[in-house]
């Protein structure tokens, strides 16, 4: 019995010993591979500082963005002679860089503060390529439907024709510093053109230019 | 907050006169070398005010000490010339001879100097001075009736704060109906800083305009050099702005 009772005690403590281990060795690993992940955090937009990258990021956009806008503000190619606002439309941004941009990561900022400006107004109606809203277009076929109120669809020669278009590029030129350092320039750039004459009112360029590690992929 | 304090020098010039109020009589010449660029009318007044100058020392004339309030830079130089003007001078000769291939012109007068006023004189000019300060004090605080625009920038890093110094803070309406802003200061630094401005657009009510244009924006900060920059306004509704400096990290 006693011996039975020593084997029983035995084999219990050894079971906590080996459950022990276990949750010893767990912990371990959980604390390690926790150690690895990068936390999750929301970027705080109204102060960064977080470190820079190679390829295009929210920050450069910005820039590029607030320096055309001041820039035409500054120039006075946006005051109407007689006051009012013109009318913009969005010709073609080319992104001629390695990476896949919307360039409407840049234009639409530029497009929001010239509109709050109270300067201009944006036609979505009409674009280089295919319109931005195609229903302008599409719901004055409506005309010939029994089965909408005639006067409640958009009348013939309402639409306002743009006065003024914005297009551009953006550039990006690699160079390499040296073996282990290369430098990536990004040029936006954009041009207003008076629609009626042809001519530019307004060209600006912005150069944003990064150097880092050429292990870094700048697409 | 003005400190009236330094005792820069006392001018221990004591002969005859002094501030009793004693009229004294001196003659004296005064002496001018045209350069290039000056005129003889020019000429003949700093010849004039030499003349005028010695004859303050000449005669003794012992402004027994002054002090220079601090900042206001009140100078031995600035008395004399003070001084200078309110004796009454008669201009005894004038001379123009070459010198070289410069023409010279020599005055000589006699100077009358009663120094009973002159102590007030100073006083005046201090007490000018100091309003011109405080006056400029109060348009950096914001205190002053002016267009405060001092207090509307804020250095956020005091170190930098010692660093750095704003000079002139400018805001007018352009021809489009948009405010701008013009920023200069001076880095008193020997070295380089990339600093960084961020401005804030505020309508007539004092609410926020949200702007893609108030982002922190780097600019450069040359050593011992004059620093500025530029912004404009994002819509006709803006009326007031605040500008906030910083060291880019």
């Amino acid at each position: 019995m006693g011996q039975v009772k020593q084997a029983g005690k035995s084999s219990f403590v050894s079971f906590f010993e080996f459950q022990a281990t276990y949750f010893i060795i767990g912990a371990v690993l959980l604390l390690m591979l926790s150690g690895c992940a990068t936390a999750t955090r929301n970027i705080d937009m109204n102060n960064d500082k977080g470190q820079a990258v190679m390829g295009l990021d929210y920050r450069d956009f910005q820039k590029a963005a607030s320096e055309a806008i001041k820039s035409m503000l500054q120039s006075g190619a946006l005051n109407k002679r007689g006051g009012g606002r013109y009318v913009l439309a969005i010709s073609r941004i080319v992104n001629d860089t390695m990476q896949r941009i919307n360039t409407d990561q840049l234009i639409k900022k530029i497009r929001v503060e010239l509109l709050q400006s109270g300067k201009v107004v944006v036609t979505t109606a009409v674009s280089a390529g295919e319109p931005e809203d195609k229903m302008s277009m599409k719901a004055r076929q409506l005309r010939k439907s029994d089965e909408f109120k005639q006067s409640t669809v958009a009348k013939k020669g309402q639409m306002i024709a743009p006065d003024l278009s914005l297009s551009g590029k953006i550039i990006q030129r690699n160079v390499r510093v040296s073996s282990g350092t290369q430098q990536v320039e990004y040029y936006f750039q954009l041009t207003l053109t008076d629609i009626n004459t042809g001519l530019a009112s307004w060209e600006g360029e912005t150069v944003i230019g990064k150097r880092g590690s050429n292990k870094s992929v700048a697409w | 907050m003005i400190k009236i304090s330094v005792v820069l020098f006392s001018m221990l010039l004591f002969f005859y006169g002094s501030a009793t109020g004693a009229t004294t009589e001196v003659i004296t010449t005064g002496k001018y070398v045209m350069g290039d660029l000056d005129t003889k009318t020019k000429a003949r007044k700093f010849a004039l005010l030499d003349a005028k100058k010695m004859a303050m020392e000449k005669a003794g004339t012992y402004l027994r000490s002054f002090s220079e309030v601090d900042g206001l830079h009140l100078t031995r130089d600035e008395v004399l010339s003070l001084a200078a003007g309110t004796m009454s001078v008669e201009i005894l000769e004038e001379m123009w001879e070459m010198q070289g291939q410069n023409p010279v012109v020599t005055i000589t007068i006699k100077a009358k100097i009663d120094t009973s006023g002159l102590e007030k004189e100073i006083e005046a000019l201090i007490a000018h001075r100091s309003k011109v300060k405080i006056f400029n004090e109060r348009e950096k605080t914001g205190d002053g009736p002016d267009k405060r625009a001092y207090s509307k920038v804020t250095i956020i890093d005091s170190f930098l704060d010692n660093e750095i110094s704003i000079t002139h803070v400018k805001g007018l309406i352009n021809t489009g109906g948009l405010m701008e802003v013009q920023l200069t200061g001076v880095n008193n630094t020997s070295s380089y800083k990339r600093l960084e401005y961020k401005i804030e657009w505020f309508d007539n009510n004092g609410f926020l305009i949200d702007t893609v244009m108030s982002r922190w924006t780097d600019f450069p900060a040359y050593g011992n050099s004059e620093f500025g920059f530029r912004a404009v306004a994002p819509k006709a509704a803006a009326a007031d702005f605040r500008i906030r400096i910083r060291e880019e990290d």
